[in-house]
Formats: structure tokens, C-alpha cells, sequence
């Protein structure tokens, strides 16, 4: 296969993870997890709360060390590669005080200490291919969540990085702008093609934006298993309708919940 | 503003009114007519009084922004000089610092260092602490960003912690400016040979009550032109600020 043969775009080989817990008791959140992203690719990560969705991501931005075993980003160790990854938080994390396009370009002062016009024509750029064009000097508090969400991925795209990873980033939005906001990634994806890594809660935005959804299952935090989903690209609305949609979703959720929730619903109704 | 303006001046009114009518001695209660005749009397003599106070709260209040901000970065950055200082800061607190001020005026002389000194004790402490709280309080989302972007511990504080701290800052800069008006009183009160605070005790010294009612007066509009500027400074620098701290508020 192409993919195994090409270095992948990111990869945890055997990671073991531990805490402490706050009463010092040792607690296992990730056992012997390994995944191979390819460049390109778009995965997802599903899975109930605790189960280690967000310590994997962490995992990749260097915030957390393996216990065991090994992250890598295109190859190298984490950190040699940090700036080829931009990550969205789950709230928009903007800084109240600094406008729109200054908080776009926060990792850029950052990186280089200052800021050029060359810069800040690139940062409109993706302000404007994001709909947020006529906002890029307003503060945060005068947008919407759903757009101070779009800045927020604007800040993560501005260092133009190869990976993008994204921990529950609409989690904090309504279903409708969700669902809006899923599109536009996709449309993001569609044009740029990052490697994303998305958490989410939800299997539904799961299978609509992945090439494979990671199911995982908690204490301790587990690869339960590995879902591709072979809907066609570009995806729509339509494609929620398709049969795929419908098998994929409901495989996801038979591995998550351990039995056939078809047959559950049938014999709740009897 | 017309409510509050129009309740001052019916006080205003009734107070001399009840003078008037019942009688009360000057030396008890004086008139507002007589205590504004008693500073007119002074006239031009009055400025260098209100300029020497004004100084010392001034030099009072700068040196506790100088002093404070190093010193919460320090205490908010390690745990170490937080645990190291923070005991000794309690103990000069409750320690009641008009009991040292005879002490400092023998160890700093009758001058202006020992005013502003004084004034510095008393203003400094609330500051000191408002900037802790103002640096611990980043936001976990914001302090988790910043160790995303790799930030270095000065691009930390200067593009995250201090500006998110704004706020505190500038409540504790209000504690501290109208602490400071106080502190210069205090001072005045053990060492001066002029100043709003040596008026008062000069003239109560020879029971010139309406003079002392006058400097007290005098006392009060420049704590409040003070503690205004400090929210004009908010208000034009740092609109944000402002913003934020009525978003909490709600």
C-alpha cells in the first residue's frame, strides 16, 4: 500500500500514558495505542469521555510526553517538528484584547517576534476565505461563537502548517452552526489538504468529515477499533442520506456501545 | 449625575441651615460658608499645601506601581519567591504602619523620602496582591495556548499574562491611589511643615475647626479627581478592559 509506504503524516507507536491522580494514585489513560495518519488523510477520533481522545492529540503537540513508546510527526520526534502543526482548541481561545487579525496572527509574533505587511495581507486572506473579511479589526467579544471559532482556525492555518489537530471544535457550538461549521471545514480541507485530526463527541460529524473514524473506549484508553468510511469526496448534505452514511454510523455505534442498537430500539418498542 | 449633585447640594443646604437656626458654635460644627471664608482667608497660601500633598501621594503611588509589578511577576512566575515572600509582605501588613512612621522619620529624616515612604506602605500591598491575582487568573484555555505557540516566559507575560491581568491591575490601582491619598495624610500628620494633612493638624492645634473642615474638603475632591483619572486612563488606553470587567460583572 502507498500509504505504509510513505512516511506518515503523524504516528503514536505502542504510547502507554499515565497520570497521577490527584490522590497520587497512578491512573492509565492510554494503553498501547498505535496509529499511523498519512499525509492528507482526515481522521477522526470518537469515543466516550475519558477515554484519552485529547491526551492523544496532546500527545502530538508536545504538551504531554509519552510514558512509553513514541510520537512522531513526519518522522521526526515531536518536537524537532512542532511548527508543521497547528491545533484548534475547543473554545475559540481568542485573547479578548487583541483584534480578529491580531489574534490570527498571534503564532507568527510568536515565531518571528514581529509582525510584516506580508503577514497581515496572508492573515486577511484567510480571514476573507473564511467569511470573516469585514471583521478582521473587530474584537472577539463583537462576534459570534461560530465565528470566533472560523478565527480560531484561522490562527491554526496562518503558519500554512501540514497538520492540523482539533480537539472537539464545534463541541461548544448549536447543532445548526455545527453543522454549518462542518462544511466549511470540509471545504477548508478541500482546498488546502491538511492532515486533520479531529476529537468529536458526535459520530454523525465523525463519519461526514473522515476518511477513518478511530473508535476508541475508555479506562484505559484504548484503540477499540478502526472504521474507514467510503463515502465519496466531496461530501454534501446528500451524503448524510446515503446508505454508507447510515452503515458506518451504526457500526461505530455497535462497537461503542457493545451491541446491535437496532435490535435495542426494536425490543424497547416491543 | 443630576441626582447625586442635587442630594449634595440640599445637604449642603441643611447643614447650614441647622447651624444657623440652632446655633452651633464654630469650633464644634462650623457653617459651609464659614469654612469656604476660612480658605478663601488663606487664598494663594493654599497651593503649596495642596501641591506638597499631592506630591507625596504622587511619589507614594508611583513607587508602589514600580515596586509592585516586578515583584507580583516574580511572585506569580515561582512558587519558590512566593512562598519566600509572601510571609514577610503579611507581617509588614499587620503591622499597623502609622505605629512605624515615628520610627521611619528617624531613620529617613523629617524629608519627603519618609512621607512618601509612609505613603507607599500603607498604598502598596492591595496593588501588590490585585497583580498576583491578575497573573494566576489567565485563563486555562489562553495559558494552554500560549504553551502550544511555545512561547518564551517574556513573550508569556507580554503578549498573554499582562494584558489578560489589565483588569486586576487597574482595580488595585484604584485601591491604591485612594490608600495613597491616605498615607499622605498619615505622613503629614508625623512629619511636615506643610501639606493638606499639616493644615489640619495646625488648625484643630488652635481650634480653627472651619479651616480643618476646609483642608478635609480639599482632601476629598483630590481623591476623587485622582481615582477619576485612573479610570480615564482605563477608559482611553485599555477599552477592552473596561469591557471585560462589565462582562464579568454580568
Amino acid at each position: 500500500m502507498s500509504e505504509a509506504a510513505a512516511t506518515p503524516a503523524l504516528s503514536l507507536e505502542g504510547v502507554w500514558q499515565a497520570f497521577a491522580s490527584a490522590d497520587g494514585a497512578e491512573v492509565l489513560a492510554l494503553r498501547d495505542l498505535s496509529l499511523a495518519v498519512a499525509p492528507g488523510e482526515f481522521v477522526s477520533l470518537v469515543g466516550p469521555s475519558g477515554c484519552g481522545k485529547s491526551t492523544a492529540l496532546r500527545l502530538v503537540t508536545g504538551l504531554i510526553e509519552p510514558t512509553r513508546g513514541c510520537a512522531a510527526i513526519l518522522g521526526r520526534p515531536v518536537e524537532a517538528n512542532l511548527d508543521r502543526v497547528g491545533m484548534v482548541f475547543q473554545k475559540p481561545t481568542l485573547l479578548h484584547w487583541l483584534s480578529i487579525e491580531d489574534n490570527v496572527l498571534l503564532p507568527v509574533r510568536v515565531r518571528r517576534g514581529r509582525v510584516g505587511e506580508a503577514d497581515r495581507t496572508r492573515a486577511r486572506a484567510l480571514l476573507e476565505s473564511t467569511g470573516l473579511g469585514q471583521f478582521a479589526s473587530k474584537l472577539p467579544h463583537e462576534l459570534s461563537g461560530g465565528m470566533q471559532q472560523r478565527a480560531g482556525i484561522c490562527r491554526a492555518l496562518i503558519q500554512d502548517p501540514d497538520i492540523l489537530l482539533m480537539d472537539e471544535p464545534f463541541g461548544a457550538l448549536d447543532a445548526l452552526t455545527r453543522e454549518q461549521m462542518c462544511f466549511e471545514l470540509l471545504r477548508i480541507w478541500g482546498e488546502r489538504r491538511k492532515t486533520i485530526v479531529f476529537v468529536t463527541h458526535s459520530i454523525p460529524e465523525a463519519v461526514l468529515l473522515s476518511d477513518r473514524v478511530v473508535v476508541m473506549s475508555a479506562r484505559p484508553g484504548r484503540i477499540e477499533s478502526i472504521v474507514p468510511v467510503p463515502l465519496p469526496r466531496p461530501r454534501t448534505l446528500e451524503s448524510m442520506a446515503l446508505p454508507d452514511f447510515q452503515a458506518c454510523t451504526q457500526a461505530i455505534r455497535r462497537i461503542i456501545y457493545g451491541y446491535d442498537t437496532e435490535r435495542a430500539v426494536v425490543g424497547a418498542a416491543l | 449625575m443630576a441626582i447625586p449633585a442635587l442630594t449634595l447640594v440640599a445637604l449642603v443646604l441643611l447643614w447650614e441651615g441647622a447651624v444657623r437656626v440652632f446655633g452651633i458654635p464654630n469650633y464644634l460644627l462650623p457653617a459651609p460658608t464659614r469654612v469656604l471664608a476660612e480658605l478663601d482667608k488663606l487664598g494663594v497660601r493654599l497651593v503649596p499645601n495642596i501641591g506638597a500633598t499631592l506630591l507625596t501621594v504622587l511619589a507614594g503611588f508611583l513607587a508602589s506601581v514600580v515596586i509592585s509589578l516586578p515583584l507580583a511577576v516574580a511572585i506569580a512566575s515561582s512558587p519558590f519567591v512566593a512562598r519566600a515572600v509572601y510571609p514577610l509582605l503579611l507581617i509588614t501588613q499587620s503591622t499597623p504602619i502609622i505605629a512605624i512612621a515615628p520610627i521611619l522619620v528617624v531613620m529617613l529624616g523629617t524629608g519627603q523620602l519618609s512621607r512618601a515612604t509612609i505613603t507607599f506602605l500603607i498604598a502598596f500591598f492591595p496593588l501588590l496582591v490585585s497583580m498576583v491575582t491578575g497573573l494566576l487568573s489567565t485563563p486555562r484555555e489562553a495559558v494552554e495556548l500560549s504553551r502550544v505557540l511555545r512561547t518564551s516566559f517574556l513573550q508569556d507575560l507580554w503578549l498573554i499574562r499582562l494584558p489578560a491581568s489589565v483588569p486586576f491591575v487597574f482595580s488595585g490601582l484604584k485601591v491604591a491611589i485612594s490608600l495613597s491619598v491616605i498615607g499622605a495624610v498619615v505622613a503629614e500628620f508625623v512629619t511636615a511643615n506643610k501639606g493638606l494633612g499639616y493644615l489640619i493638624t495646625q488648625s484643630t492645634a488652635f481650634f480653627n475647626v472651619p479651616l480643618a473642615f476646609g483642608s478635609v474638603i480639599l482632601l476629598s475632591i483630590m481623591g476623587v479627581l485622582l481615582f477619576q483619572s485612573i479610570v480615564l486612563v482605563e477608559r482611553i488606553f485599555f477599552p477592552w478592559a473596561v469591557q471585560s470587567e462589565r462582562i464579568t460583572r454580568e
